[in-house]
Order: C-alpha cells, then structure tokens, then sequence
C-alpha cells in the first residue's frame, strides 16, 4: 500500500516537473546545445571536460567519484546531503563543501564542512568550515568564508599551520561574502564593504598583517566581483539599482599589484555599458576574452539578460547566448555552461557526454 | 431690498459679494468717504461692518431681544438682517458659498453644519430683522428647525440620516470613487457639486481639522482657562468622534473632496499622482506601508503613532530622494543590503497584498524558513507582533514554536538550554525561544532565570534580561546587581551567538545552549510529510494550500483570491542573481519567498517578492522567469523532487 501510494507520488511528481517545463516553452526555446549526461544529471556535482572523471551524490548521502572503470565513495553523510565540487585552477585538488542540512535549514550563510581531496582521488580531509571556497596558488592554498564570525580565513591545506585571518568590516550586509583573489603566499586581494555599505577591493599583506585599501567605489548601490588569468586580475562593477546604473570592466597585470606603492594608473578600462549587468565573471575561460550575464535593453526600453563575451582588446561584446532571463555562469573544467531552467546549456565544451565512454579526449570547440 | 429668507441665489457667490458692496445701501449703514482704491474701500467697510455688527450683536443681547422659543410665524415673518448676511458671505470660505449659488437650501444646510462663518466667527446665533426693521438674535438650530417646515423640507431628512446615530451607516453607504484621469476627476468633482449631502460631509474634515488644531492648542499651550480648557476638550472629542466613526480612507477623501471645492487638483492630485506614499496617506493604502519606514527614518519605534503632518513630510521625502529606502528605512533591524529604491518600493506596494502591520529581523535568523513561516501566519492569522529590536527574533521563533506545539501533532522543540542540576543529580534540558519576548514562558530570559535560580542564590524578584555587549555597562548602578544574558550584537544570530551569563558582575558556569531549528519547511519525506512547516499550517490553521505550477495559475490564483499568497523555496543564485552567485555545477542556496502582487511590464509579468532575507517592508519586483528557474533548479535537487511553489489562502 505504501509502495503503491509512493509509486502514485513519484508519478505525480514527474507529472508535476512535466507541466513546468512545459510552462518553460512558452518562454521559447533555445537553440544552444544542451549538456547530456549518461548520469542523471541532477546528481552530478562535476564532471571533467572529456567526461572521464565524475562526482556524484547519492540519496543515501554518500558522494561518489567515478572514472571509467570504477567507481569509488569519497564521502558519507546523512541521507540526502547536499555536496558541491569545486576543482582548482591548477587541475590539482578539488574542494569539497559539505551541506547536511541542505533541506531543513534554509540558510544562505551557514558555514558548511570544507574537505580537499587530490583531483582524480577519492581521499579527502576535512579542513574547516566556512562559505565562498576558493583554491589559489597551485591549488595549495584555500581561502573561505566564516560568515558568523565574519572572518575571511587563507589556509594551506598542504602545510595547515600555515593559516591566517582577516577581520572583515562588513557589518550592514548579512549576507555578504567576500571575493578573494591570491596573487602569492603574501599578497591577498579581497572584496569587503564599509560602514556605509561600499565596496571596495583590499591588498592584504600576509607578513606584514597589513591591510591597504586598493579601491573603492562610489556609491552602495554598487556590487564588485573580482577575478584572475594568468597575468592579469579584472574587476567588473556594476549597479544593483537603477537609479546607480552602469557597469565597467576593468583590469590591472599581477605584476603592477604585486609592486610597492601600486601604481593604479595602469588600470585599464577594458569595457562599459549604460545597463547594470548581472556579472558571473568568467576570466580564464578564452585568452583575450572574459565573459559575463550581461543586461540588454531593447529600443523599445525592455530588458534582457543573456550571456556576453568581452574582447579584452577591443572592448567589442558579442551574445552567447538566446535565453532573455540568464542568471549565472558557470565555469566547469573549461566547460561554460548556463544553468537556466531545468537546463544547462553549453557555452563553451562538449555537450553530449553520453558518448565519452567511447571516445578519447576531443578538442575543445 | 434682498430678502436672504427667502432669496433663491442662483449665481456664483463672487460676483454676488461683489454686487452687495456696489449696490447696496443698508438702513443702518452711513456712507463714509472712501479712501482712494478698491482695496482702500472694502478693507474700510469690512472693518465698519464689523464694528457695526458686533456692536449690534452686544447690544440685543443686553436688551434680551433673544428669541428663546421662536414659532414658525416669528421665523417666517423676519429675514436674516443684511448686514450680517454681508458679514457671512465676507468672512466664510469661498468653498462653501460657492455651494450657495448652485442651490438655495445648501445656505441652511452650511449654516447647520456651522461651515459659516460672520465677522463675529462661527455662526451660532443669527441677527434677524422683523417687517418693522427691529432686529432680534435667534440660536441658528432653532431657527433652521422652523425653515426647514416650510422650504428645503428633505434637508431636514438629511439632518437625521448624518446625526451621530445614523453618520457611520450614511457614509458606509456612499461611493467614494477615486479619479484615474484628469477628465475623470473633474466629472467626480462636478457630480458631488450637485450632491445635496455636500455640507453634511464636509463637516467632517471639518471637525476633524478643528479637533487637531484643539489637540495642538492643548499641548503648547499650559495656561488656558477652565472656559477655554472645556471648549477644547469637548472638540477634541467631536474630532475623535468622527475619526471613530468614519474610516480613514473616507476621512482622506472628504477633506480632499472638500478642499477641492475650491482647488480642483486639491481634490484631483492626491488621486492622481501614482505613489504608494500619496496612496497612504490617502488611505487608499494601510498605514503601516508609510508609518514603520518613516519611524525609523525619524529613529522612532516602528509602532509609534506618527503625526499627519510628519507623515506628510516623510511621504514628501520618499517621493523626492528614491534613494532614501536603498540605505535607511529599517536601521536596526537587519536584512539584504541595499534594499530596492523607494520608486521601486512604492510600485510593488501599490500591487501587494500581504499584511505587514509588524517589523521583522531577517538578518538575525539562520534558517530563513522561520522569517517566512512567521510572514505567512502573520498574514492569514493576523497576529499580534511587537516591533522592538530586543523581541522581532523571539517574535519570529515563538510563531514557529506555535506552528509546533498548536494542534494535534506536537513536536519537540528543539532549541535547549542545559544545566546539570545538583539536587536530582542529572542534567536537565529546558527549551526556550532565543531572545526577549513577554508572551512567551519560553522566551530565553525567562528560562535562564529559573535556571540560574536553581544554580545560583538568585533572588524570586530579579528576571535575567537579554541584552546586547553595547548595552551592558557595569560602570552604572543598575547592572551592578541582577543577571544578564549577555551578547554581541555584532556576531550573533540563530546559529551562532555566544552569551555570558552574569550575576551580580560574577559569570555564571555550567549553561549551555542546545539544538538548532532546522525542520521540514515543505515535506522532504514521505513518512514526515505531516510534520512540515506546510503541513502544519494547513492543518492547525486550517489554511488552503495549492501547487502552483505556471503563470497563468499564478495569475488566475492571485486574482479568484484577494487576501491569498505564494510562497515556495527557489534559489538565491536565480532569485537574487545580483547578490548571490553560482560558482559551481548544481549549486542552490535554497531561499524561501512570498509574492504577494503581480505587475505585468512589457510582455513580461514581474512578481512582487518578498524574500527571506529581505526587508519586510521592501518588496522586490523580480520577473517571472527568474523565480520560476530559481524553484526549478531546486526542485531538481530537492530529495523528492516536488515543485517548491504553493499558493496558501485562509
């Protein structure tokens, strides 16, 4: 009897998802690749560019690590944890975060388990918890969030007594996190907000313990997200309210912030738009290029809100994508995906990686 | 001779005063040389009608040429002497003698309404000039109550039907309309010109005016007589008479409709301008969508009773710095920064329907569901909340705390404060709702005094109060005896907040803090479905919850039921994609929202969204697209894969 009620629900359920994404296509569909996964792909936490490595959570709160031949348990919580994959730049270590209570206790600022794990591994070990996690300098270092004590905590995971904190000023902001760029072992750009509520970009110097205000702008009704290639940091600031509109991307080398006193001049205005852009900057997915959710207006005055690539030389921008309602981008082993709806399309990479298990690693598009 | 009796005035009241002053010679006026100019002229005769009649006035009272008891004949064979009538129609207000000259009776009806005025103020007593040019006084009551026999009969019907007895009824059954266009107003205007009623309801505003300028007069001024301290009082009095009887959008409307008399967009503007603050203060919109913000702009205490006059100023704020709401408007009270900006604020109030008559604190609570939970049943449940920075988290909890333990289905409320105690020689657990908060037993303060009185020599008269770092100083006296339950504003919410207890200046050991309140908002298993915050509500309050799937139910839903609302659990990445960003392949904050408005712009329908983390008195206008792939993405992620978006209606 149970069953039978449980097989009814679950038919509801699929009946329910059915009608709203059929309400979906009265949106108009788009014509960008969709990603297909041989997993169901609501369970994929990553994926690697050539489908090879996998991590998967599981009902029974186990999370997965599968390769082409085998597939390992990397962690173990209770029943229907919720886990997040972030690999790092240097394609050496992944971080794990951890939600338990994903589910029954609705909070977008609680601290969450922290694991590191050696990429292709399916060993992990708990280092902290804390929100906004983030590896730097060849995957050594992880920086994260401790949103209670509002404390932004740098900590080497390979050599854990090496640890430091920084006191943020936020206090008028909640739900504010930090944005933390790592340039070396003694030199942290981080996003922080005054007492009036503006942003601004700091300079921590880990030896000296010194902090050193970069940057600021000009109004609290202005959102900063920073960024790293190989040689250059961006910035992207943009309004959160129309009567503060405009949004400008800009960028400074490594190298010019890296020298004493930083000589801010040499920042370059790479793009601007009348409009406040939603953001998601991507900075290391193309050389020459950085991307974004960008807003459009049309002629008549309405708005949209589609993916864009900026040419760094040009400052020329070009549509990626044709959705009208985008909300994020997200960057998943070279792979540029937009999450929208009940769907991830593919900006940037394979599609299809159903097919893997029979390929070699393909090129990327 | 005019004979104003009997006179039916026909013309504009303006070239009529004109026309008294030109041609009339009156029997007990001498002409005096004029100085040279018209303004010379009228100021001096203004000034001699005055004299004139107040000594007229004096001198038939002296005389007792009072007509105590006036029969009909008495009043049909005099009319109102000239002079004076001269003197009402120089010193009312344009407004009402306009009336005058579109129907005679309307004279009568201002008179016994007191909307006259004569050069010796408030009309309550009439000079009367008999067939033999004597002149008598006559109470103005007494003298309608006869002319009201013989002409204009059906005023004296309308005398009855706005007596203190029948006003409530009367009013309740006009229509007030409210102008959508210029043209419209104008036509609105015209039709109540010709409304019979106009002098009974104009009173109103009226009075109620009076009754505020008495109020003032009352506060500023200490030395007043017994005389004039009665007079005042007994105003004061009609004033909250009418303000008792009549609702405040009626109220609004009549003194607009009244003023609009003689201005046009006095009457029209209010209406016609498109801002929520206007609409408040029109009462076209309840009052604590302007009031709360504006208390704390005037750092006062959100249910503070704020004067018409400041409300009127802070409107006047809004209107002009849109910027203001962005950064201020809820100082103490912690949420999502910035807020949208008053422009915005103000066209999602004018299409909302959730009850806010209350202040929450977002910012202090972890788990968001509470914020929602306790949104939803202040609305369908209309609860009472207090306001204050000390009880808005207690208040939160405590309507959680209910949802668990009203109704059939008990739980155990998880929140603990444990001490080991020495006479039964165990540890005993005690669950207690974090903060201060007078209604509840529960209520954190409360529960530490029992346990501190059975730790330490705690005396029955002294209560432990919750209170921040910043307030506890034990420089001062008070805090030097008494317990206190002491925390850091600055590093505190439901999850994470540090407190020390100390008892006369000493720490107190061995309390510790327990649980945390996480639960099933909507079910996220089958074998606890009933035990869902969703569940719950429906069930012990029997309210009506629905799946909302698309658009058009949404639509549909919100328009077949006026006082419903949505609620579900998206996340913030889409929701909030300005503030909150997604990083990582299946990342979801889960973030619970209530829409209370719908607006459509473009071709695309805006949701007026009230999230959990957002100011309560701020909602956000959030398109469609962005909450429906915001629930989506966590339904996909959600254990049983159930669509996160409910309609709810008592």
């Amino acid at each position: 009897m149970a069953l039978k009620s449980r097989k009814l629900y679950l038919f509801l359920s699929i009946l329910t998802l059915a009608f709203a994404v059929g309400s979906a296509s009265t949106f108009g569909e788009s014509k960008l690749p969709v990603l297909t996964t041989k997993q169901d792909i609501r369970n994929i936490r990553f994926i690697s560019q050539n489908g090879k490595y996998t991590y998967y959570q599981r009902g029974n709160g186990s999370l997965q690590f599968s390769t082409n031949y085998s597939v390992k348990e990397v962690l173990k919580f209770s029943p229907n944890t919720q886990y997040t994959v972030t690999k790092g730049r240097a394609s050496k270590h992944i971080i794990i975060q951890v939600n338990e209570l994903f589910n029954d206790y609705l909070s977008v600022r609680s601290p969450q388990k922290i694991y590191v794990a050696k990429y292709g591994s399916n060993e992990s070990t708990y280092l902290a918890d804390g929100i906004a996690i983030n590896l730097h300098i060849d995957d050594q270092w992880v920086s994260f969030y401790d949103p209670l004590k509002k404390i932004l905590v740098l900590k080497n995971h390979l050599n854990p007594s090496l640890e430091y904190e920084v006191r943020l000023a936020n206090k008028i902001n909640p739900y504010f996190h930090p944005e933390v760029v790592m340039l070396d072992e003694d030199t942290v750009l981080y996003t922080d907000l005054n007492k009036k509520g503006i942003s601004g970009i700091l300079k921590y110097s880990v030896n000296a313990k010194k902090v050193e205000l970069l940057f600021k702008l000009n109004s609290p009704l202005q959102k900063i997200e920073i960024c790293e290639n190989e040689d250059q940091v961006f910035w992207l600031q943009y309004g959160l309210d129309p009567i503060q509109k405009g949004s400008e991307l800009k960028s400074i080398s490594k190298a010019h912030l890296l020298k004493t006193p930083i000589d801010l001049s040499k920042t370059k205005l790479l793009y601007s738009s009348a409009e406040n852009d939603i953001g998601d900057l991507i900075c290391d997915q193309k050389n020459g290029f950085v991307q974004i959710i960008k807003t459009y207006r049309s002629p008549a005055g309405k708005l949209t809100y589609d993916a864009a690539e900026i040419e760094l030389k040009t400052g020329k921008h070009a549509k990626l994508s044709d959705v009208n309602f985008a909300t994020s981008l997200i960057q998943m082993d070279k792979k540029l995906l937009l999450p929208y709806q009940d769907k991830f399309h593919v900006l940037y990479g394979e599609d299809n990686l159903t097919k893997f298990d029979k390929l070699k690693d393909r090129i990327i598009r | 001779m005019p004979n104003f009796g009997i006179r039916i005035i026909n013309k504009p009241a303006i070239p009529f005063i004109a026309w008294l002053f030109l041609c009339s010679s009156f029997a007990q006026s001498s002409q005096k040389d004029l100085p040279p100019g018209i303004i010379g002229g009228l100021k001096n005769l203004i000034e001699d009608s005055r004299e004139k009649i107040k000594k007229e006035f004096q001198n038939l009272r002296s005389a007792s040429k009072v007509e105590l008891n006036p029969t009909l004949e008495t009043v049909k064979a005099a009319k109102i002497n000239h002079q004076f009538m001269r003197s009402i129609f120089l010193h009312s207000e344009k407004r009402y003698l306009n009336l005058i000259g579109l129907n005679q009776c309307h004279l009568y009806a201002l008179l016994e309404n007191q909307l006259l005025k004569s050069s010796l103020g408030v009309v309550d007593f009439l000079i009367m000039t008999k067939q033999t040019d004597e002149n008598f006084l006559i109470r103005y009551d007494q003298y309608l109550e006869n002319v009201y026999k013989y002409k204009c009969q059906n005023f004296s019907q309308f005398s009855k039907i706005f007596d203190n007895q029948n006003l409530k009824k009367t009013v309740a059954s006009l229509n007030f309309s409210t102008p959508k266009t210029e043209d419209d107003c104008s036509s609105i205007l015209n039709d109540w010109r010709k409304n019979d009623y106009l002098p009974y309801l104009c009173k109103v505003p009226h009075i109620v005016d009076k009754a505020s300028r008495a109020q003032q007069i009352k506060v500023s001024k200490k030395k007043l007589t017994l005389g004039q301290r009665r007079q005042i009082n007994q105003l004061i009095r009609e004033g909250d008479f009418y303000k008792k009887e009549i609702p405040f959008f009626e109220r609004s409307y009549l003194k607009n409709m009244c003023a609009g008399l003689q201005m046009k967009s006095l009457f029209c503007e209010p209406y016609l301008t498109t801002d929520a603050w206007s609409m408040v203060l029109n009462g076209e919109m309840a009052k604590e969508n302007l009031s709360i913000r504006c208390n704390n702009l005037f750092n006062k205490p959100p249910n503070n009773p704020l004067d018409q006059n400041l409300l009127i100023k802070c409107a006047a704020k809004l209107k002009a710095s849109k910027e203001v709401c962005t950064t201020k408007g809820s100082n103490g009270f912690s949420s999502l920064f910035p807020k949208p900006n008053c422009s915005l604020i103000s066209t999602a109030l004018q299409n909302a329907r959730l009850k806010t008559t209350y202040q929450d604190c977002p910012g202090l609570i972890d788990n968001t569901a509470i914020t929602n939970i306790h949104r939803l049943l202040a609305h369908h449940l209309n609860l009472e909340i207090t306001s204050t920075q000390d009880s808005c988290q207690a208040e939160a909890n405590y309507t959680l705390a209910k949802l668990n333990t009203d109704g059939n289905k008990k739980q155990e409320w998880p929140l603990q404060i444990c001490y080991f105690d020495k006479i039964e020689n165990k540890e005993i657990c005690r669950p207690y709702i974090p903060g201060t908060l007078a209604k509840s037993n529960i209520a954190e303060g409360k529960v530490v005094t029992k346990i501190v009185r059975r730790l330490t020599s705690l005396s029955q008269s002294s209560n432990c109060k919750v209170i921040s770092k910043s307030q506890y100083n034990p420089t001062l006296l008070e805090y030097k005896n008494g317990c206190y339950v002491v925390f850091d504003q600055n590093n505190c919410s439901n999850a994470y907040c540090p407190k020390k207890i100390i008892v006369d200046e000493k720490p107190v050991e061995g309390l510790t803090y327990r649980g945390i309140a996480s639960f099933d908002y909507f079910p996220n298993n089958w074998k606890d479905a009933k035990k869902s915050a969703l569940m719950l509500m429906e069930e012990n309050y029997k309210l009506n919850g629905k799946k909302v799937r698309n658009l058009t139910e949404l639509e549909v839903y919100l328009r077949k039921y006026p006082n419903a609302v949505l609620h579900g659990i998206g996340c913030a990445e889409d929701i909030l994609p300005h503030f909150f960003k997604r990083k990582t392949f299946n990342y979801c904050s889960p973030l619970p929202f209530i829409i209370d408005g719908l607006i459509r712009k473009d071709e695309n329908m805006i949701l007026v969204t009230r999230t959990s983390i957002d100011d309560l008195h701020s909602p956000r206008l959030i398109p469609w697209n962005w909450i429906f792939t915001g629930v989506m993405k966590y339904t996909s992620l959600h254990p049983l894969n159930q669509w996160n978006l409910h309609g709810l209606k008592k």
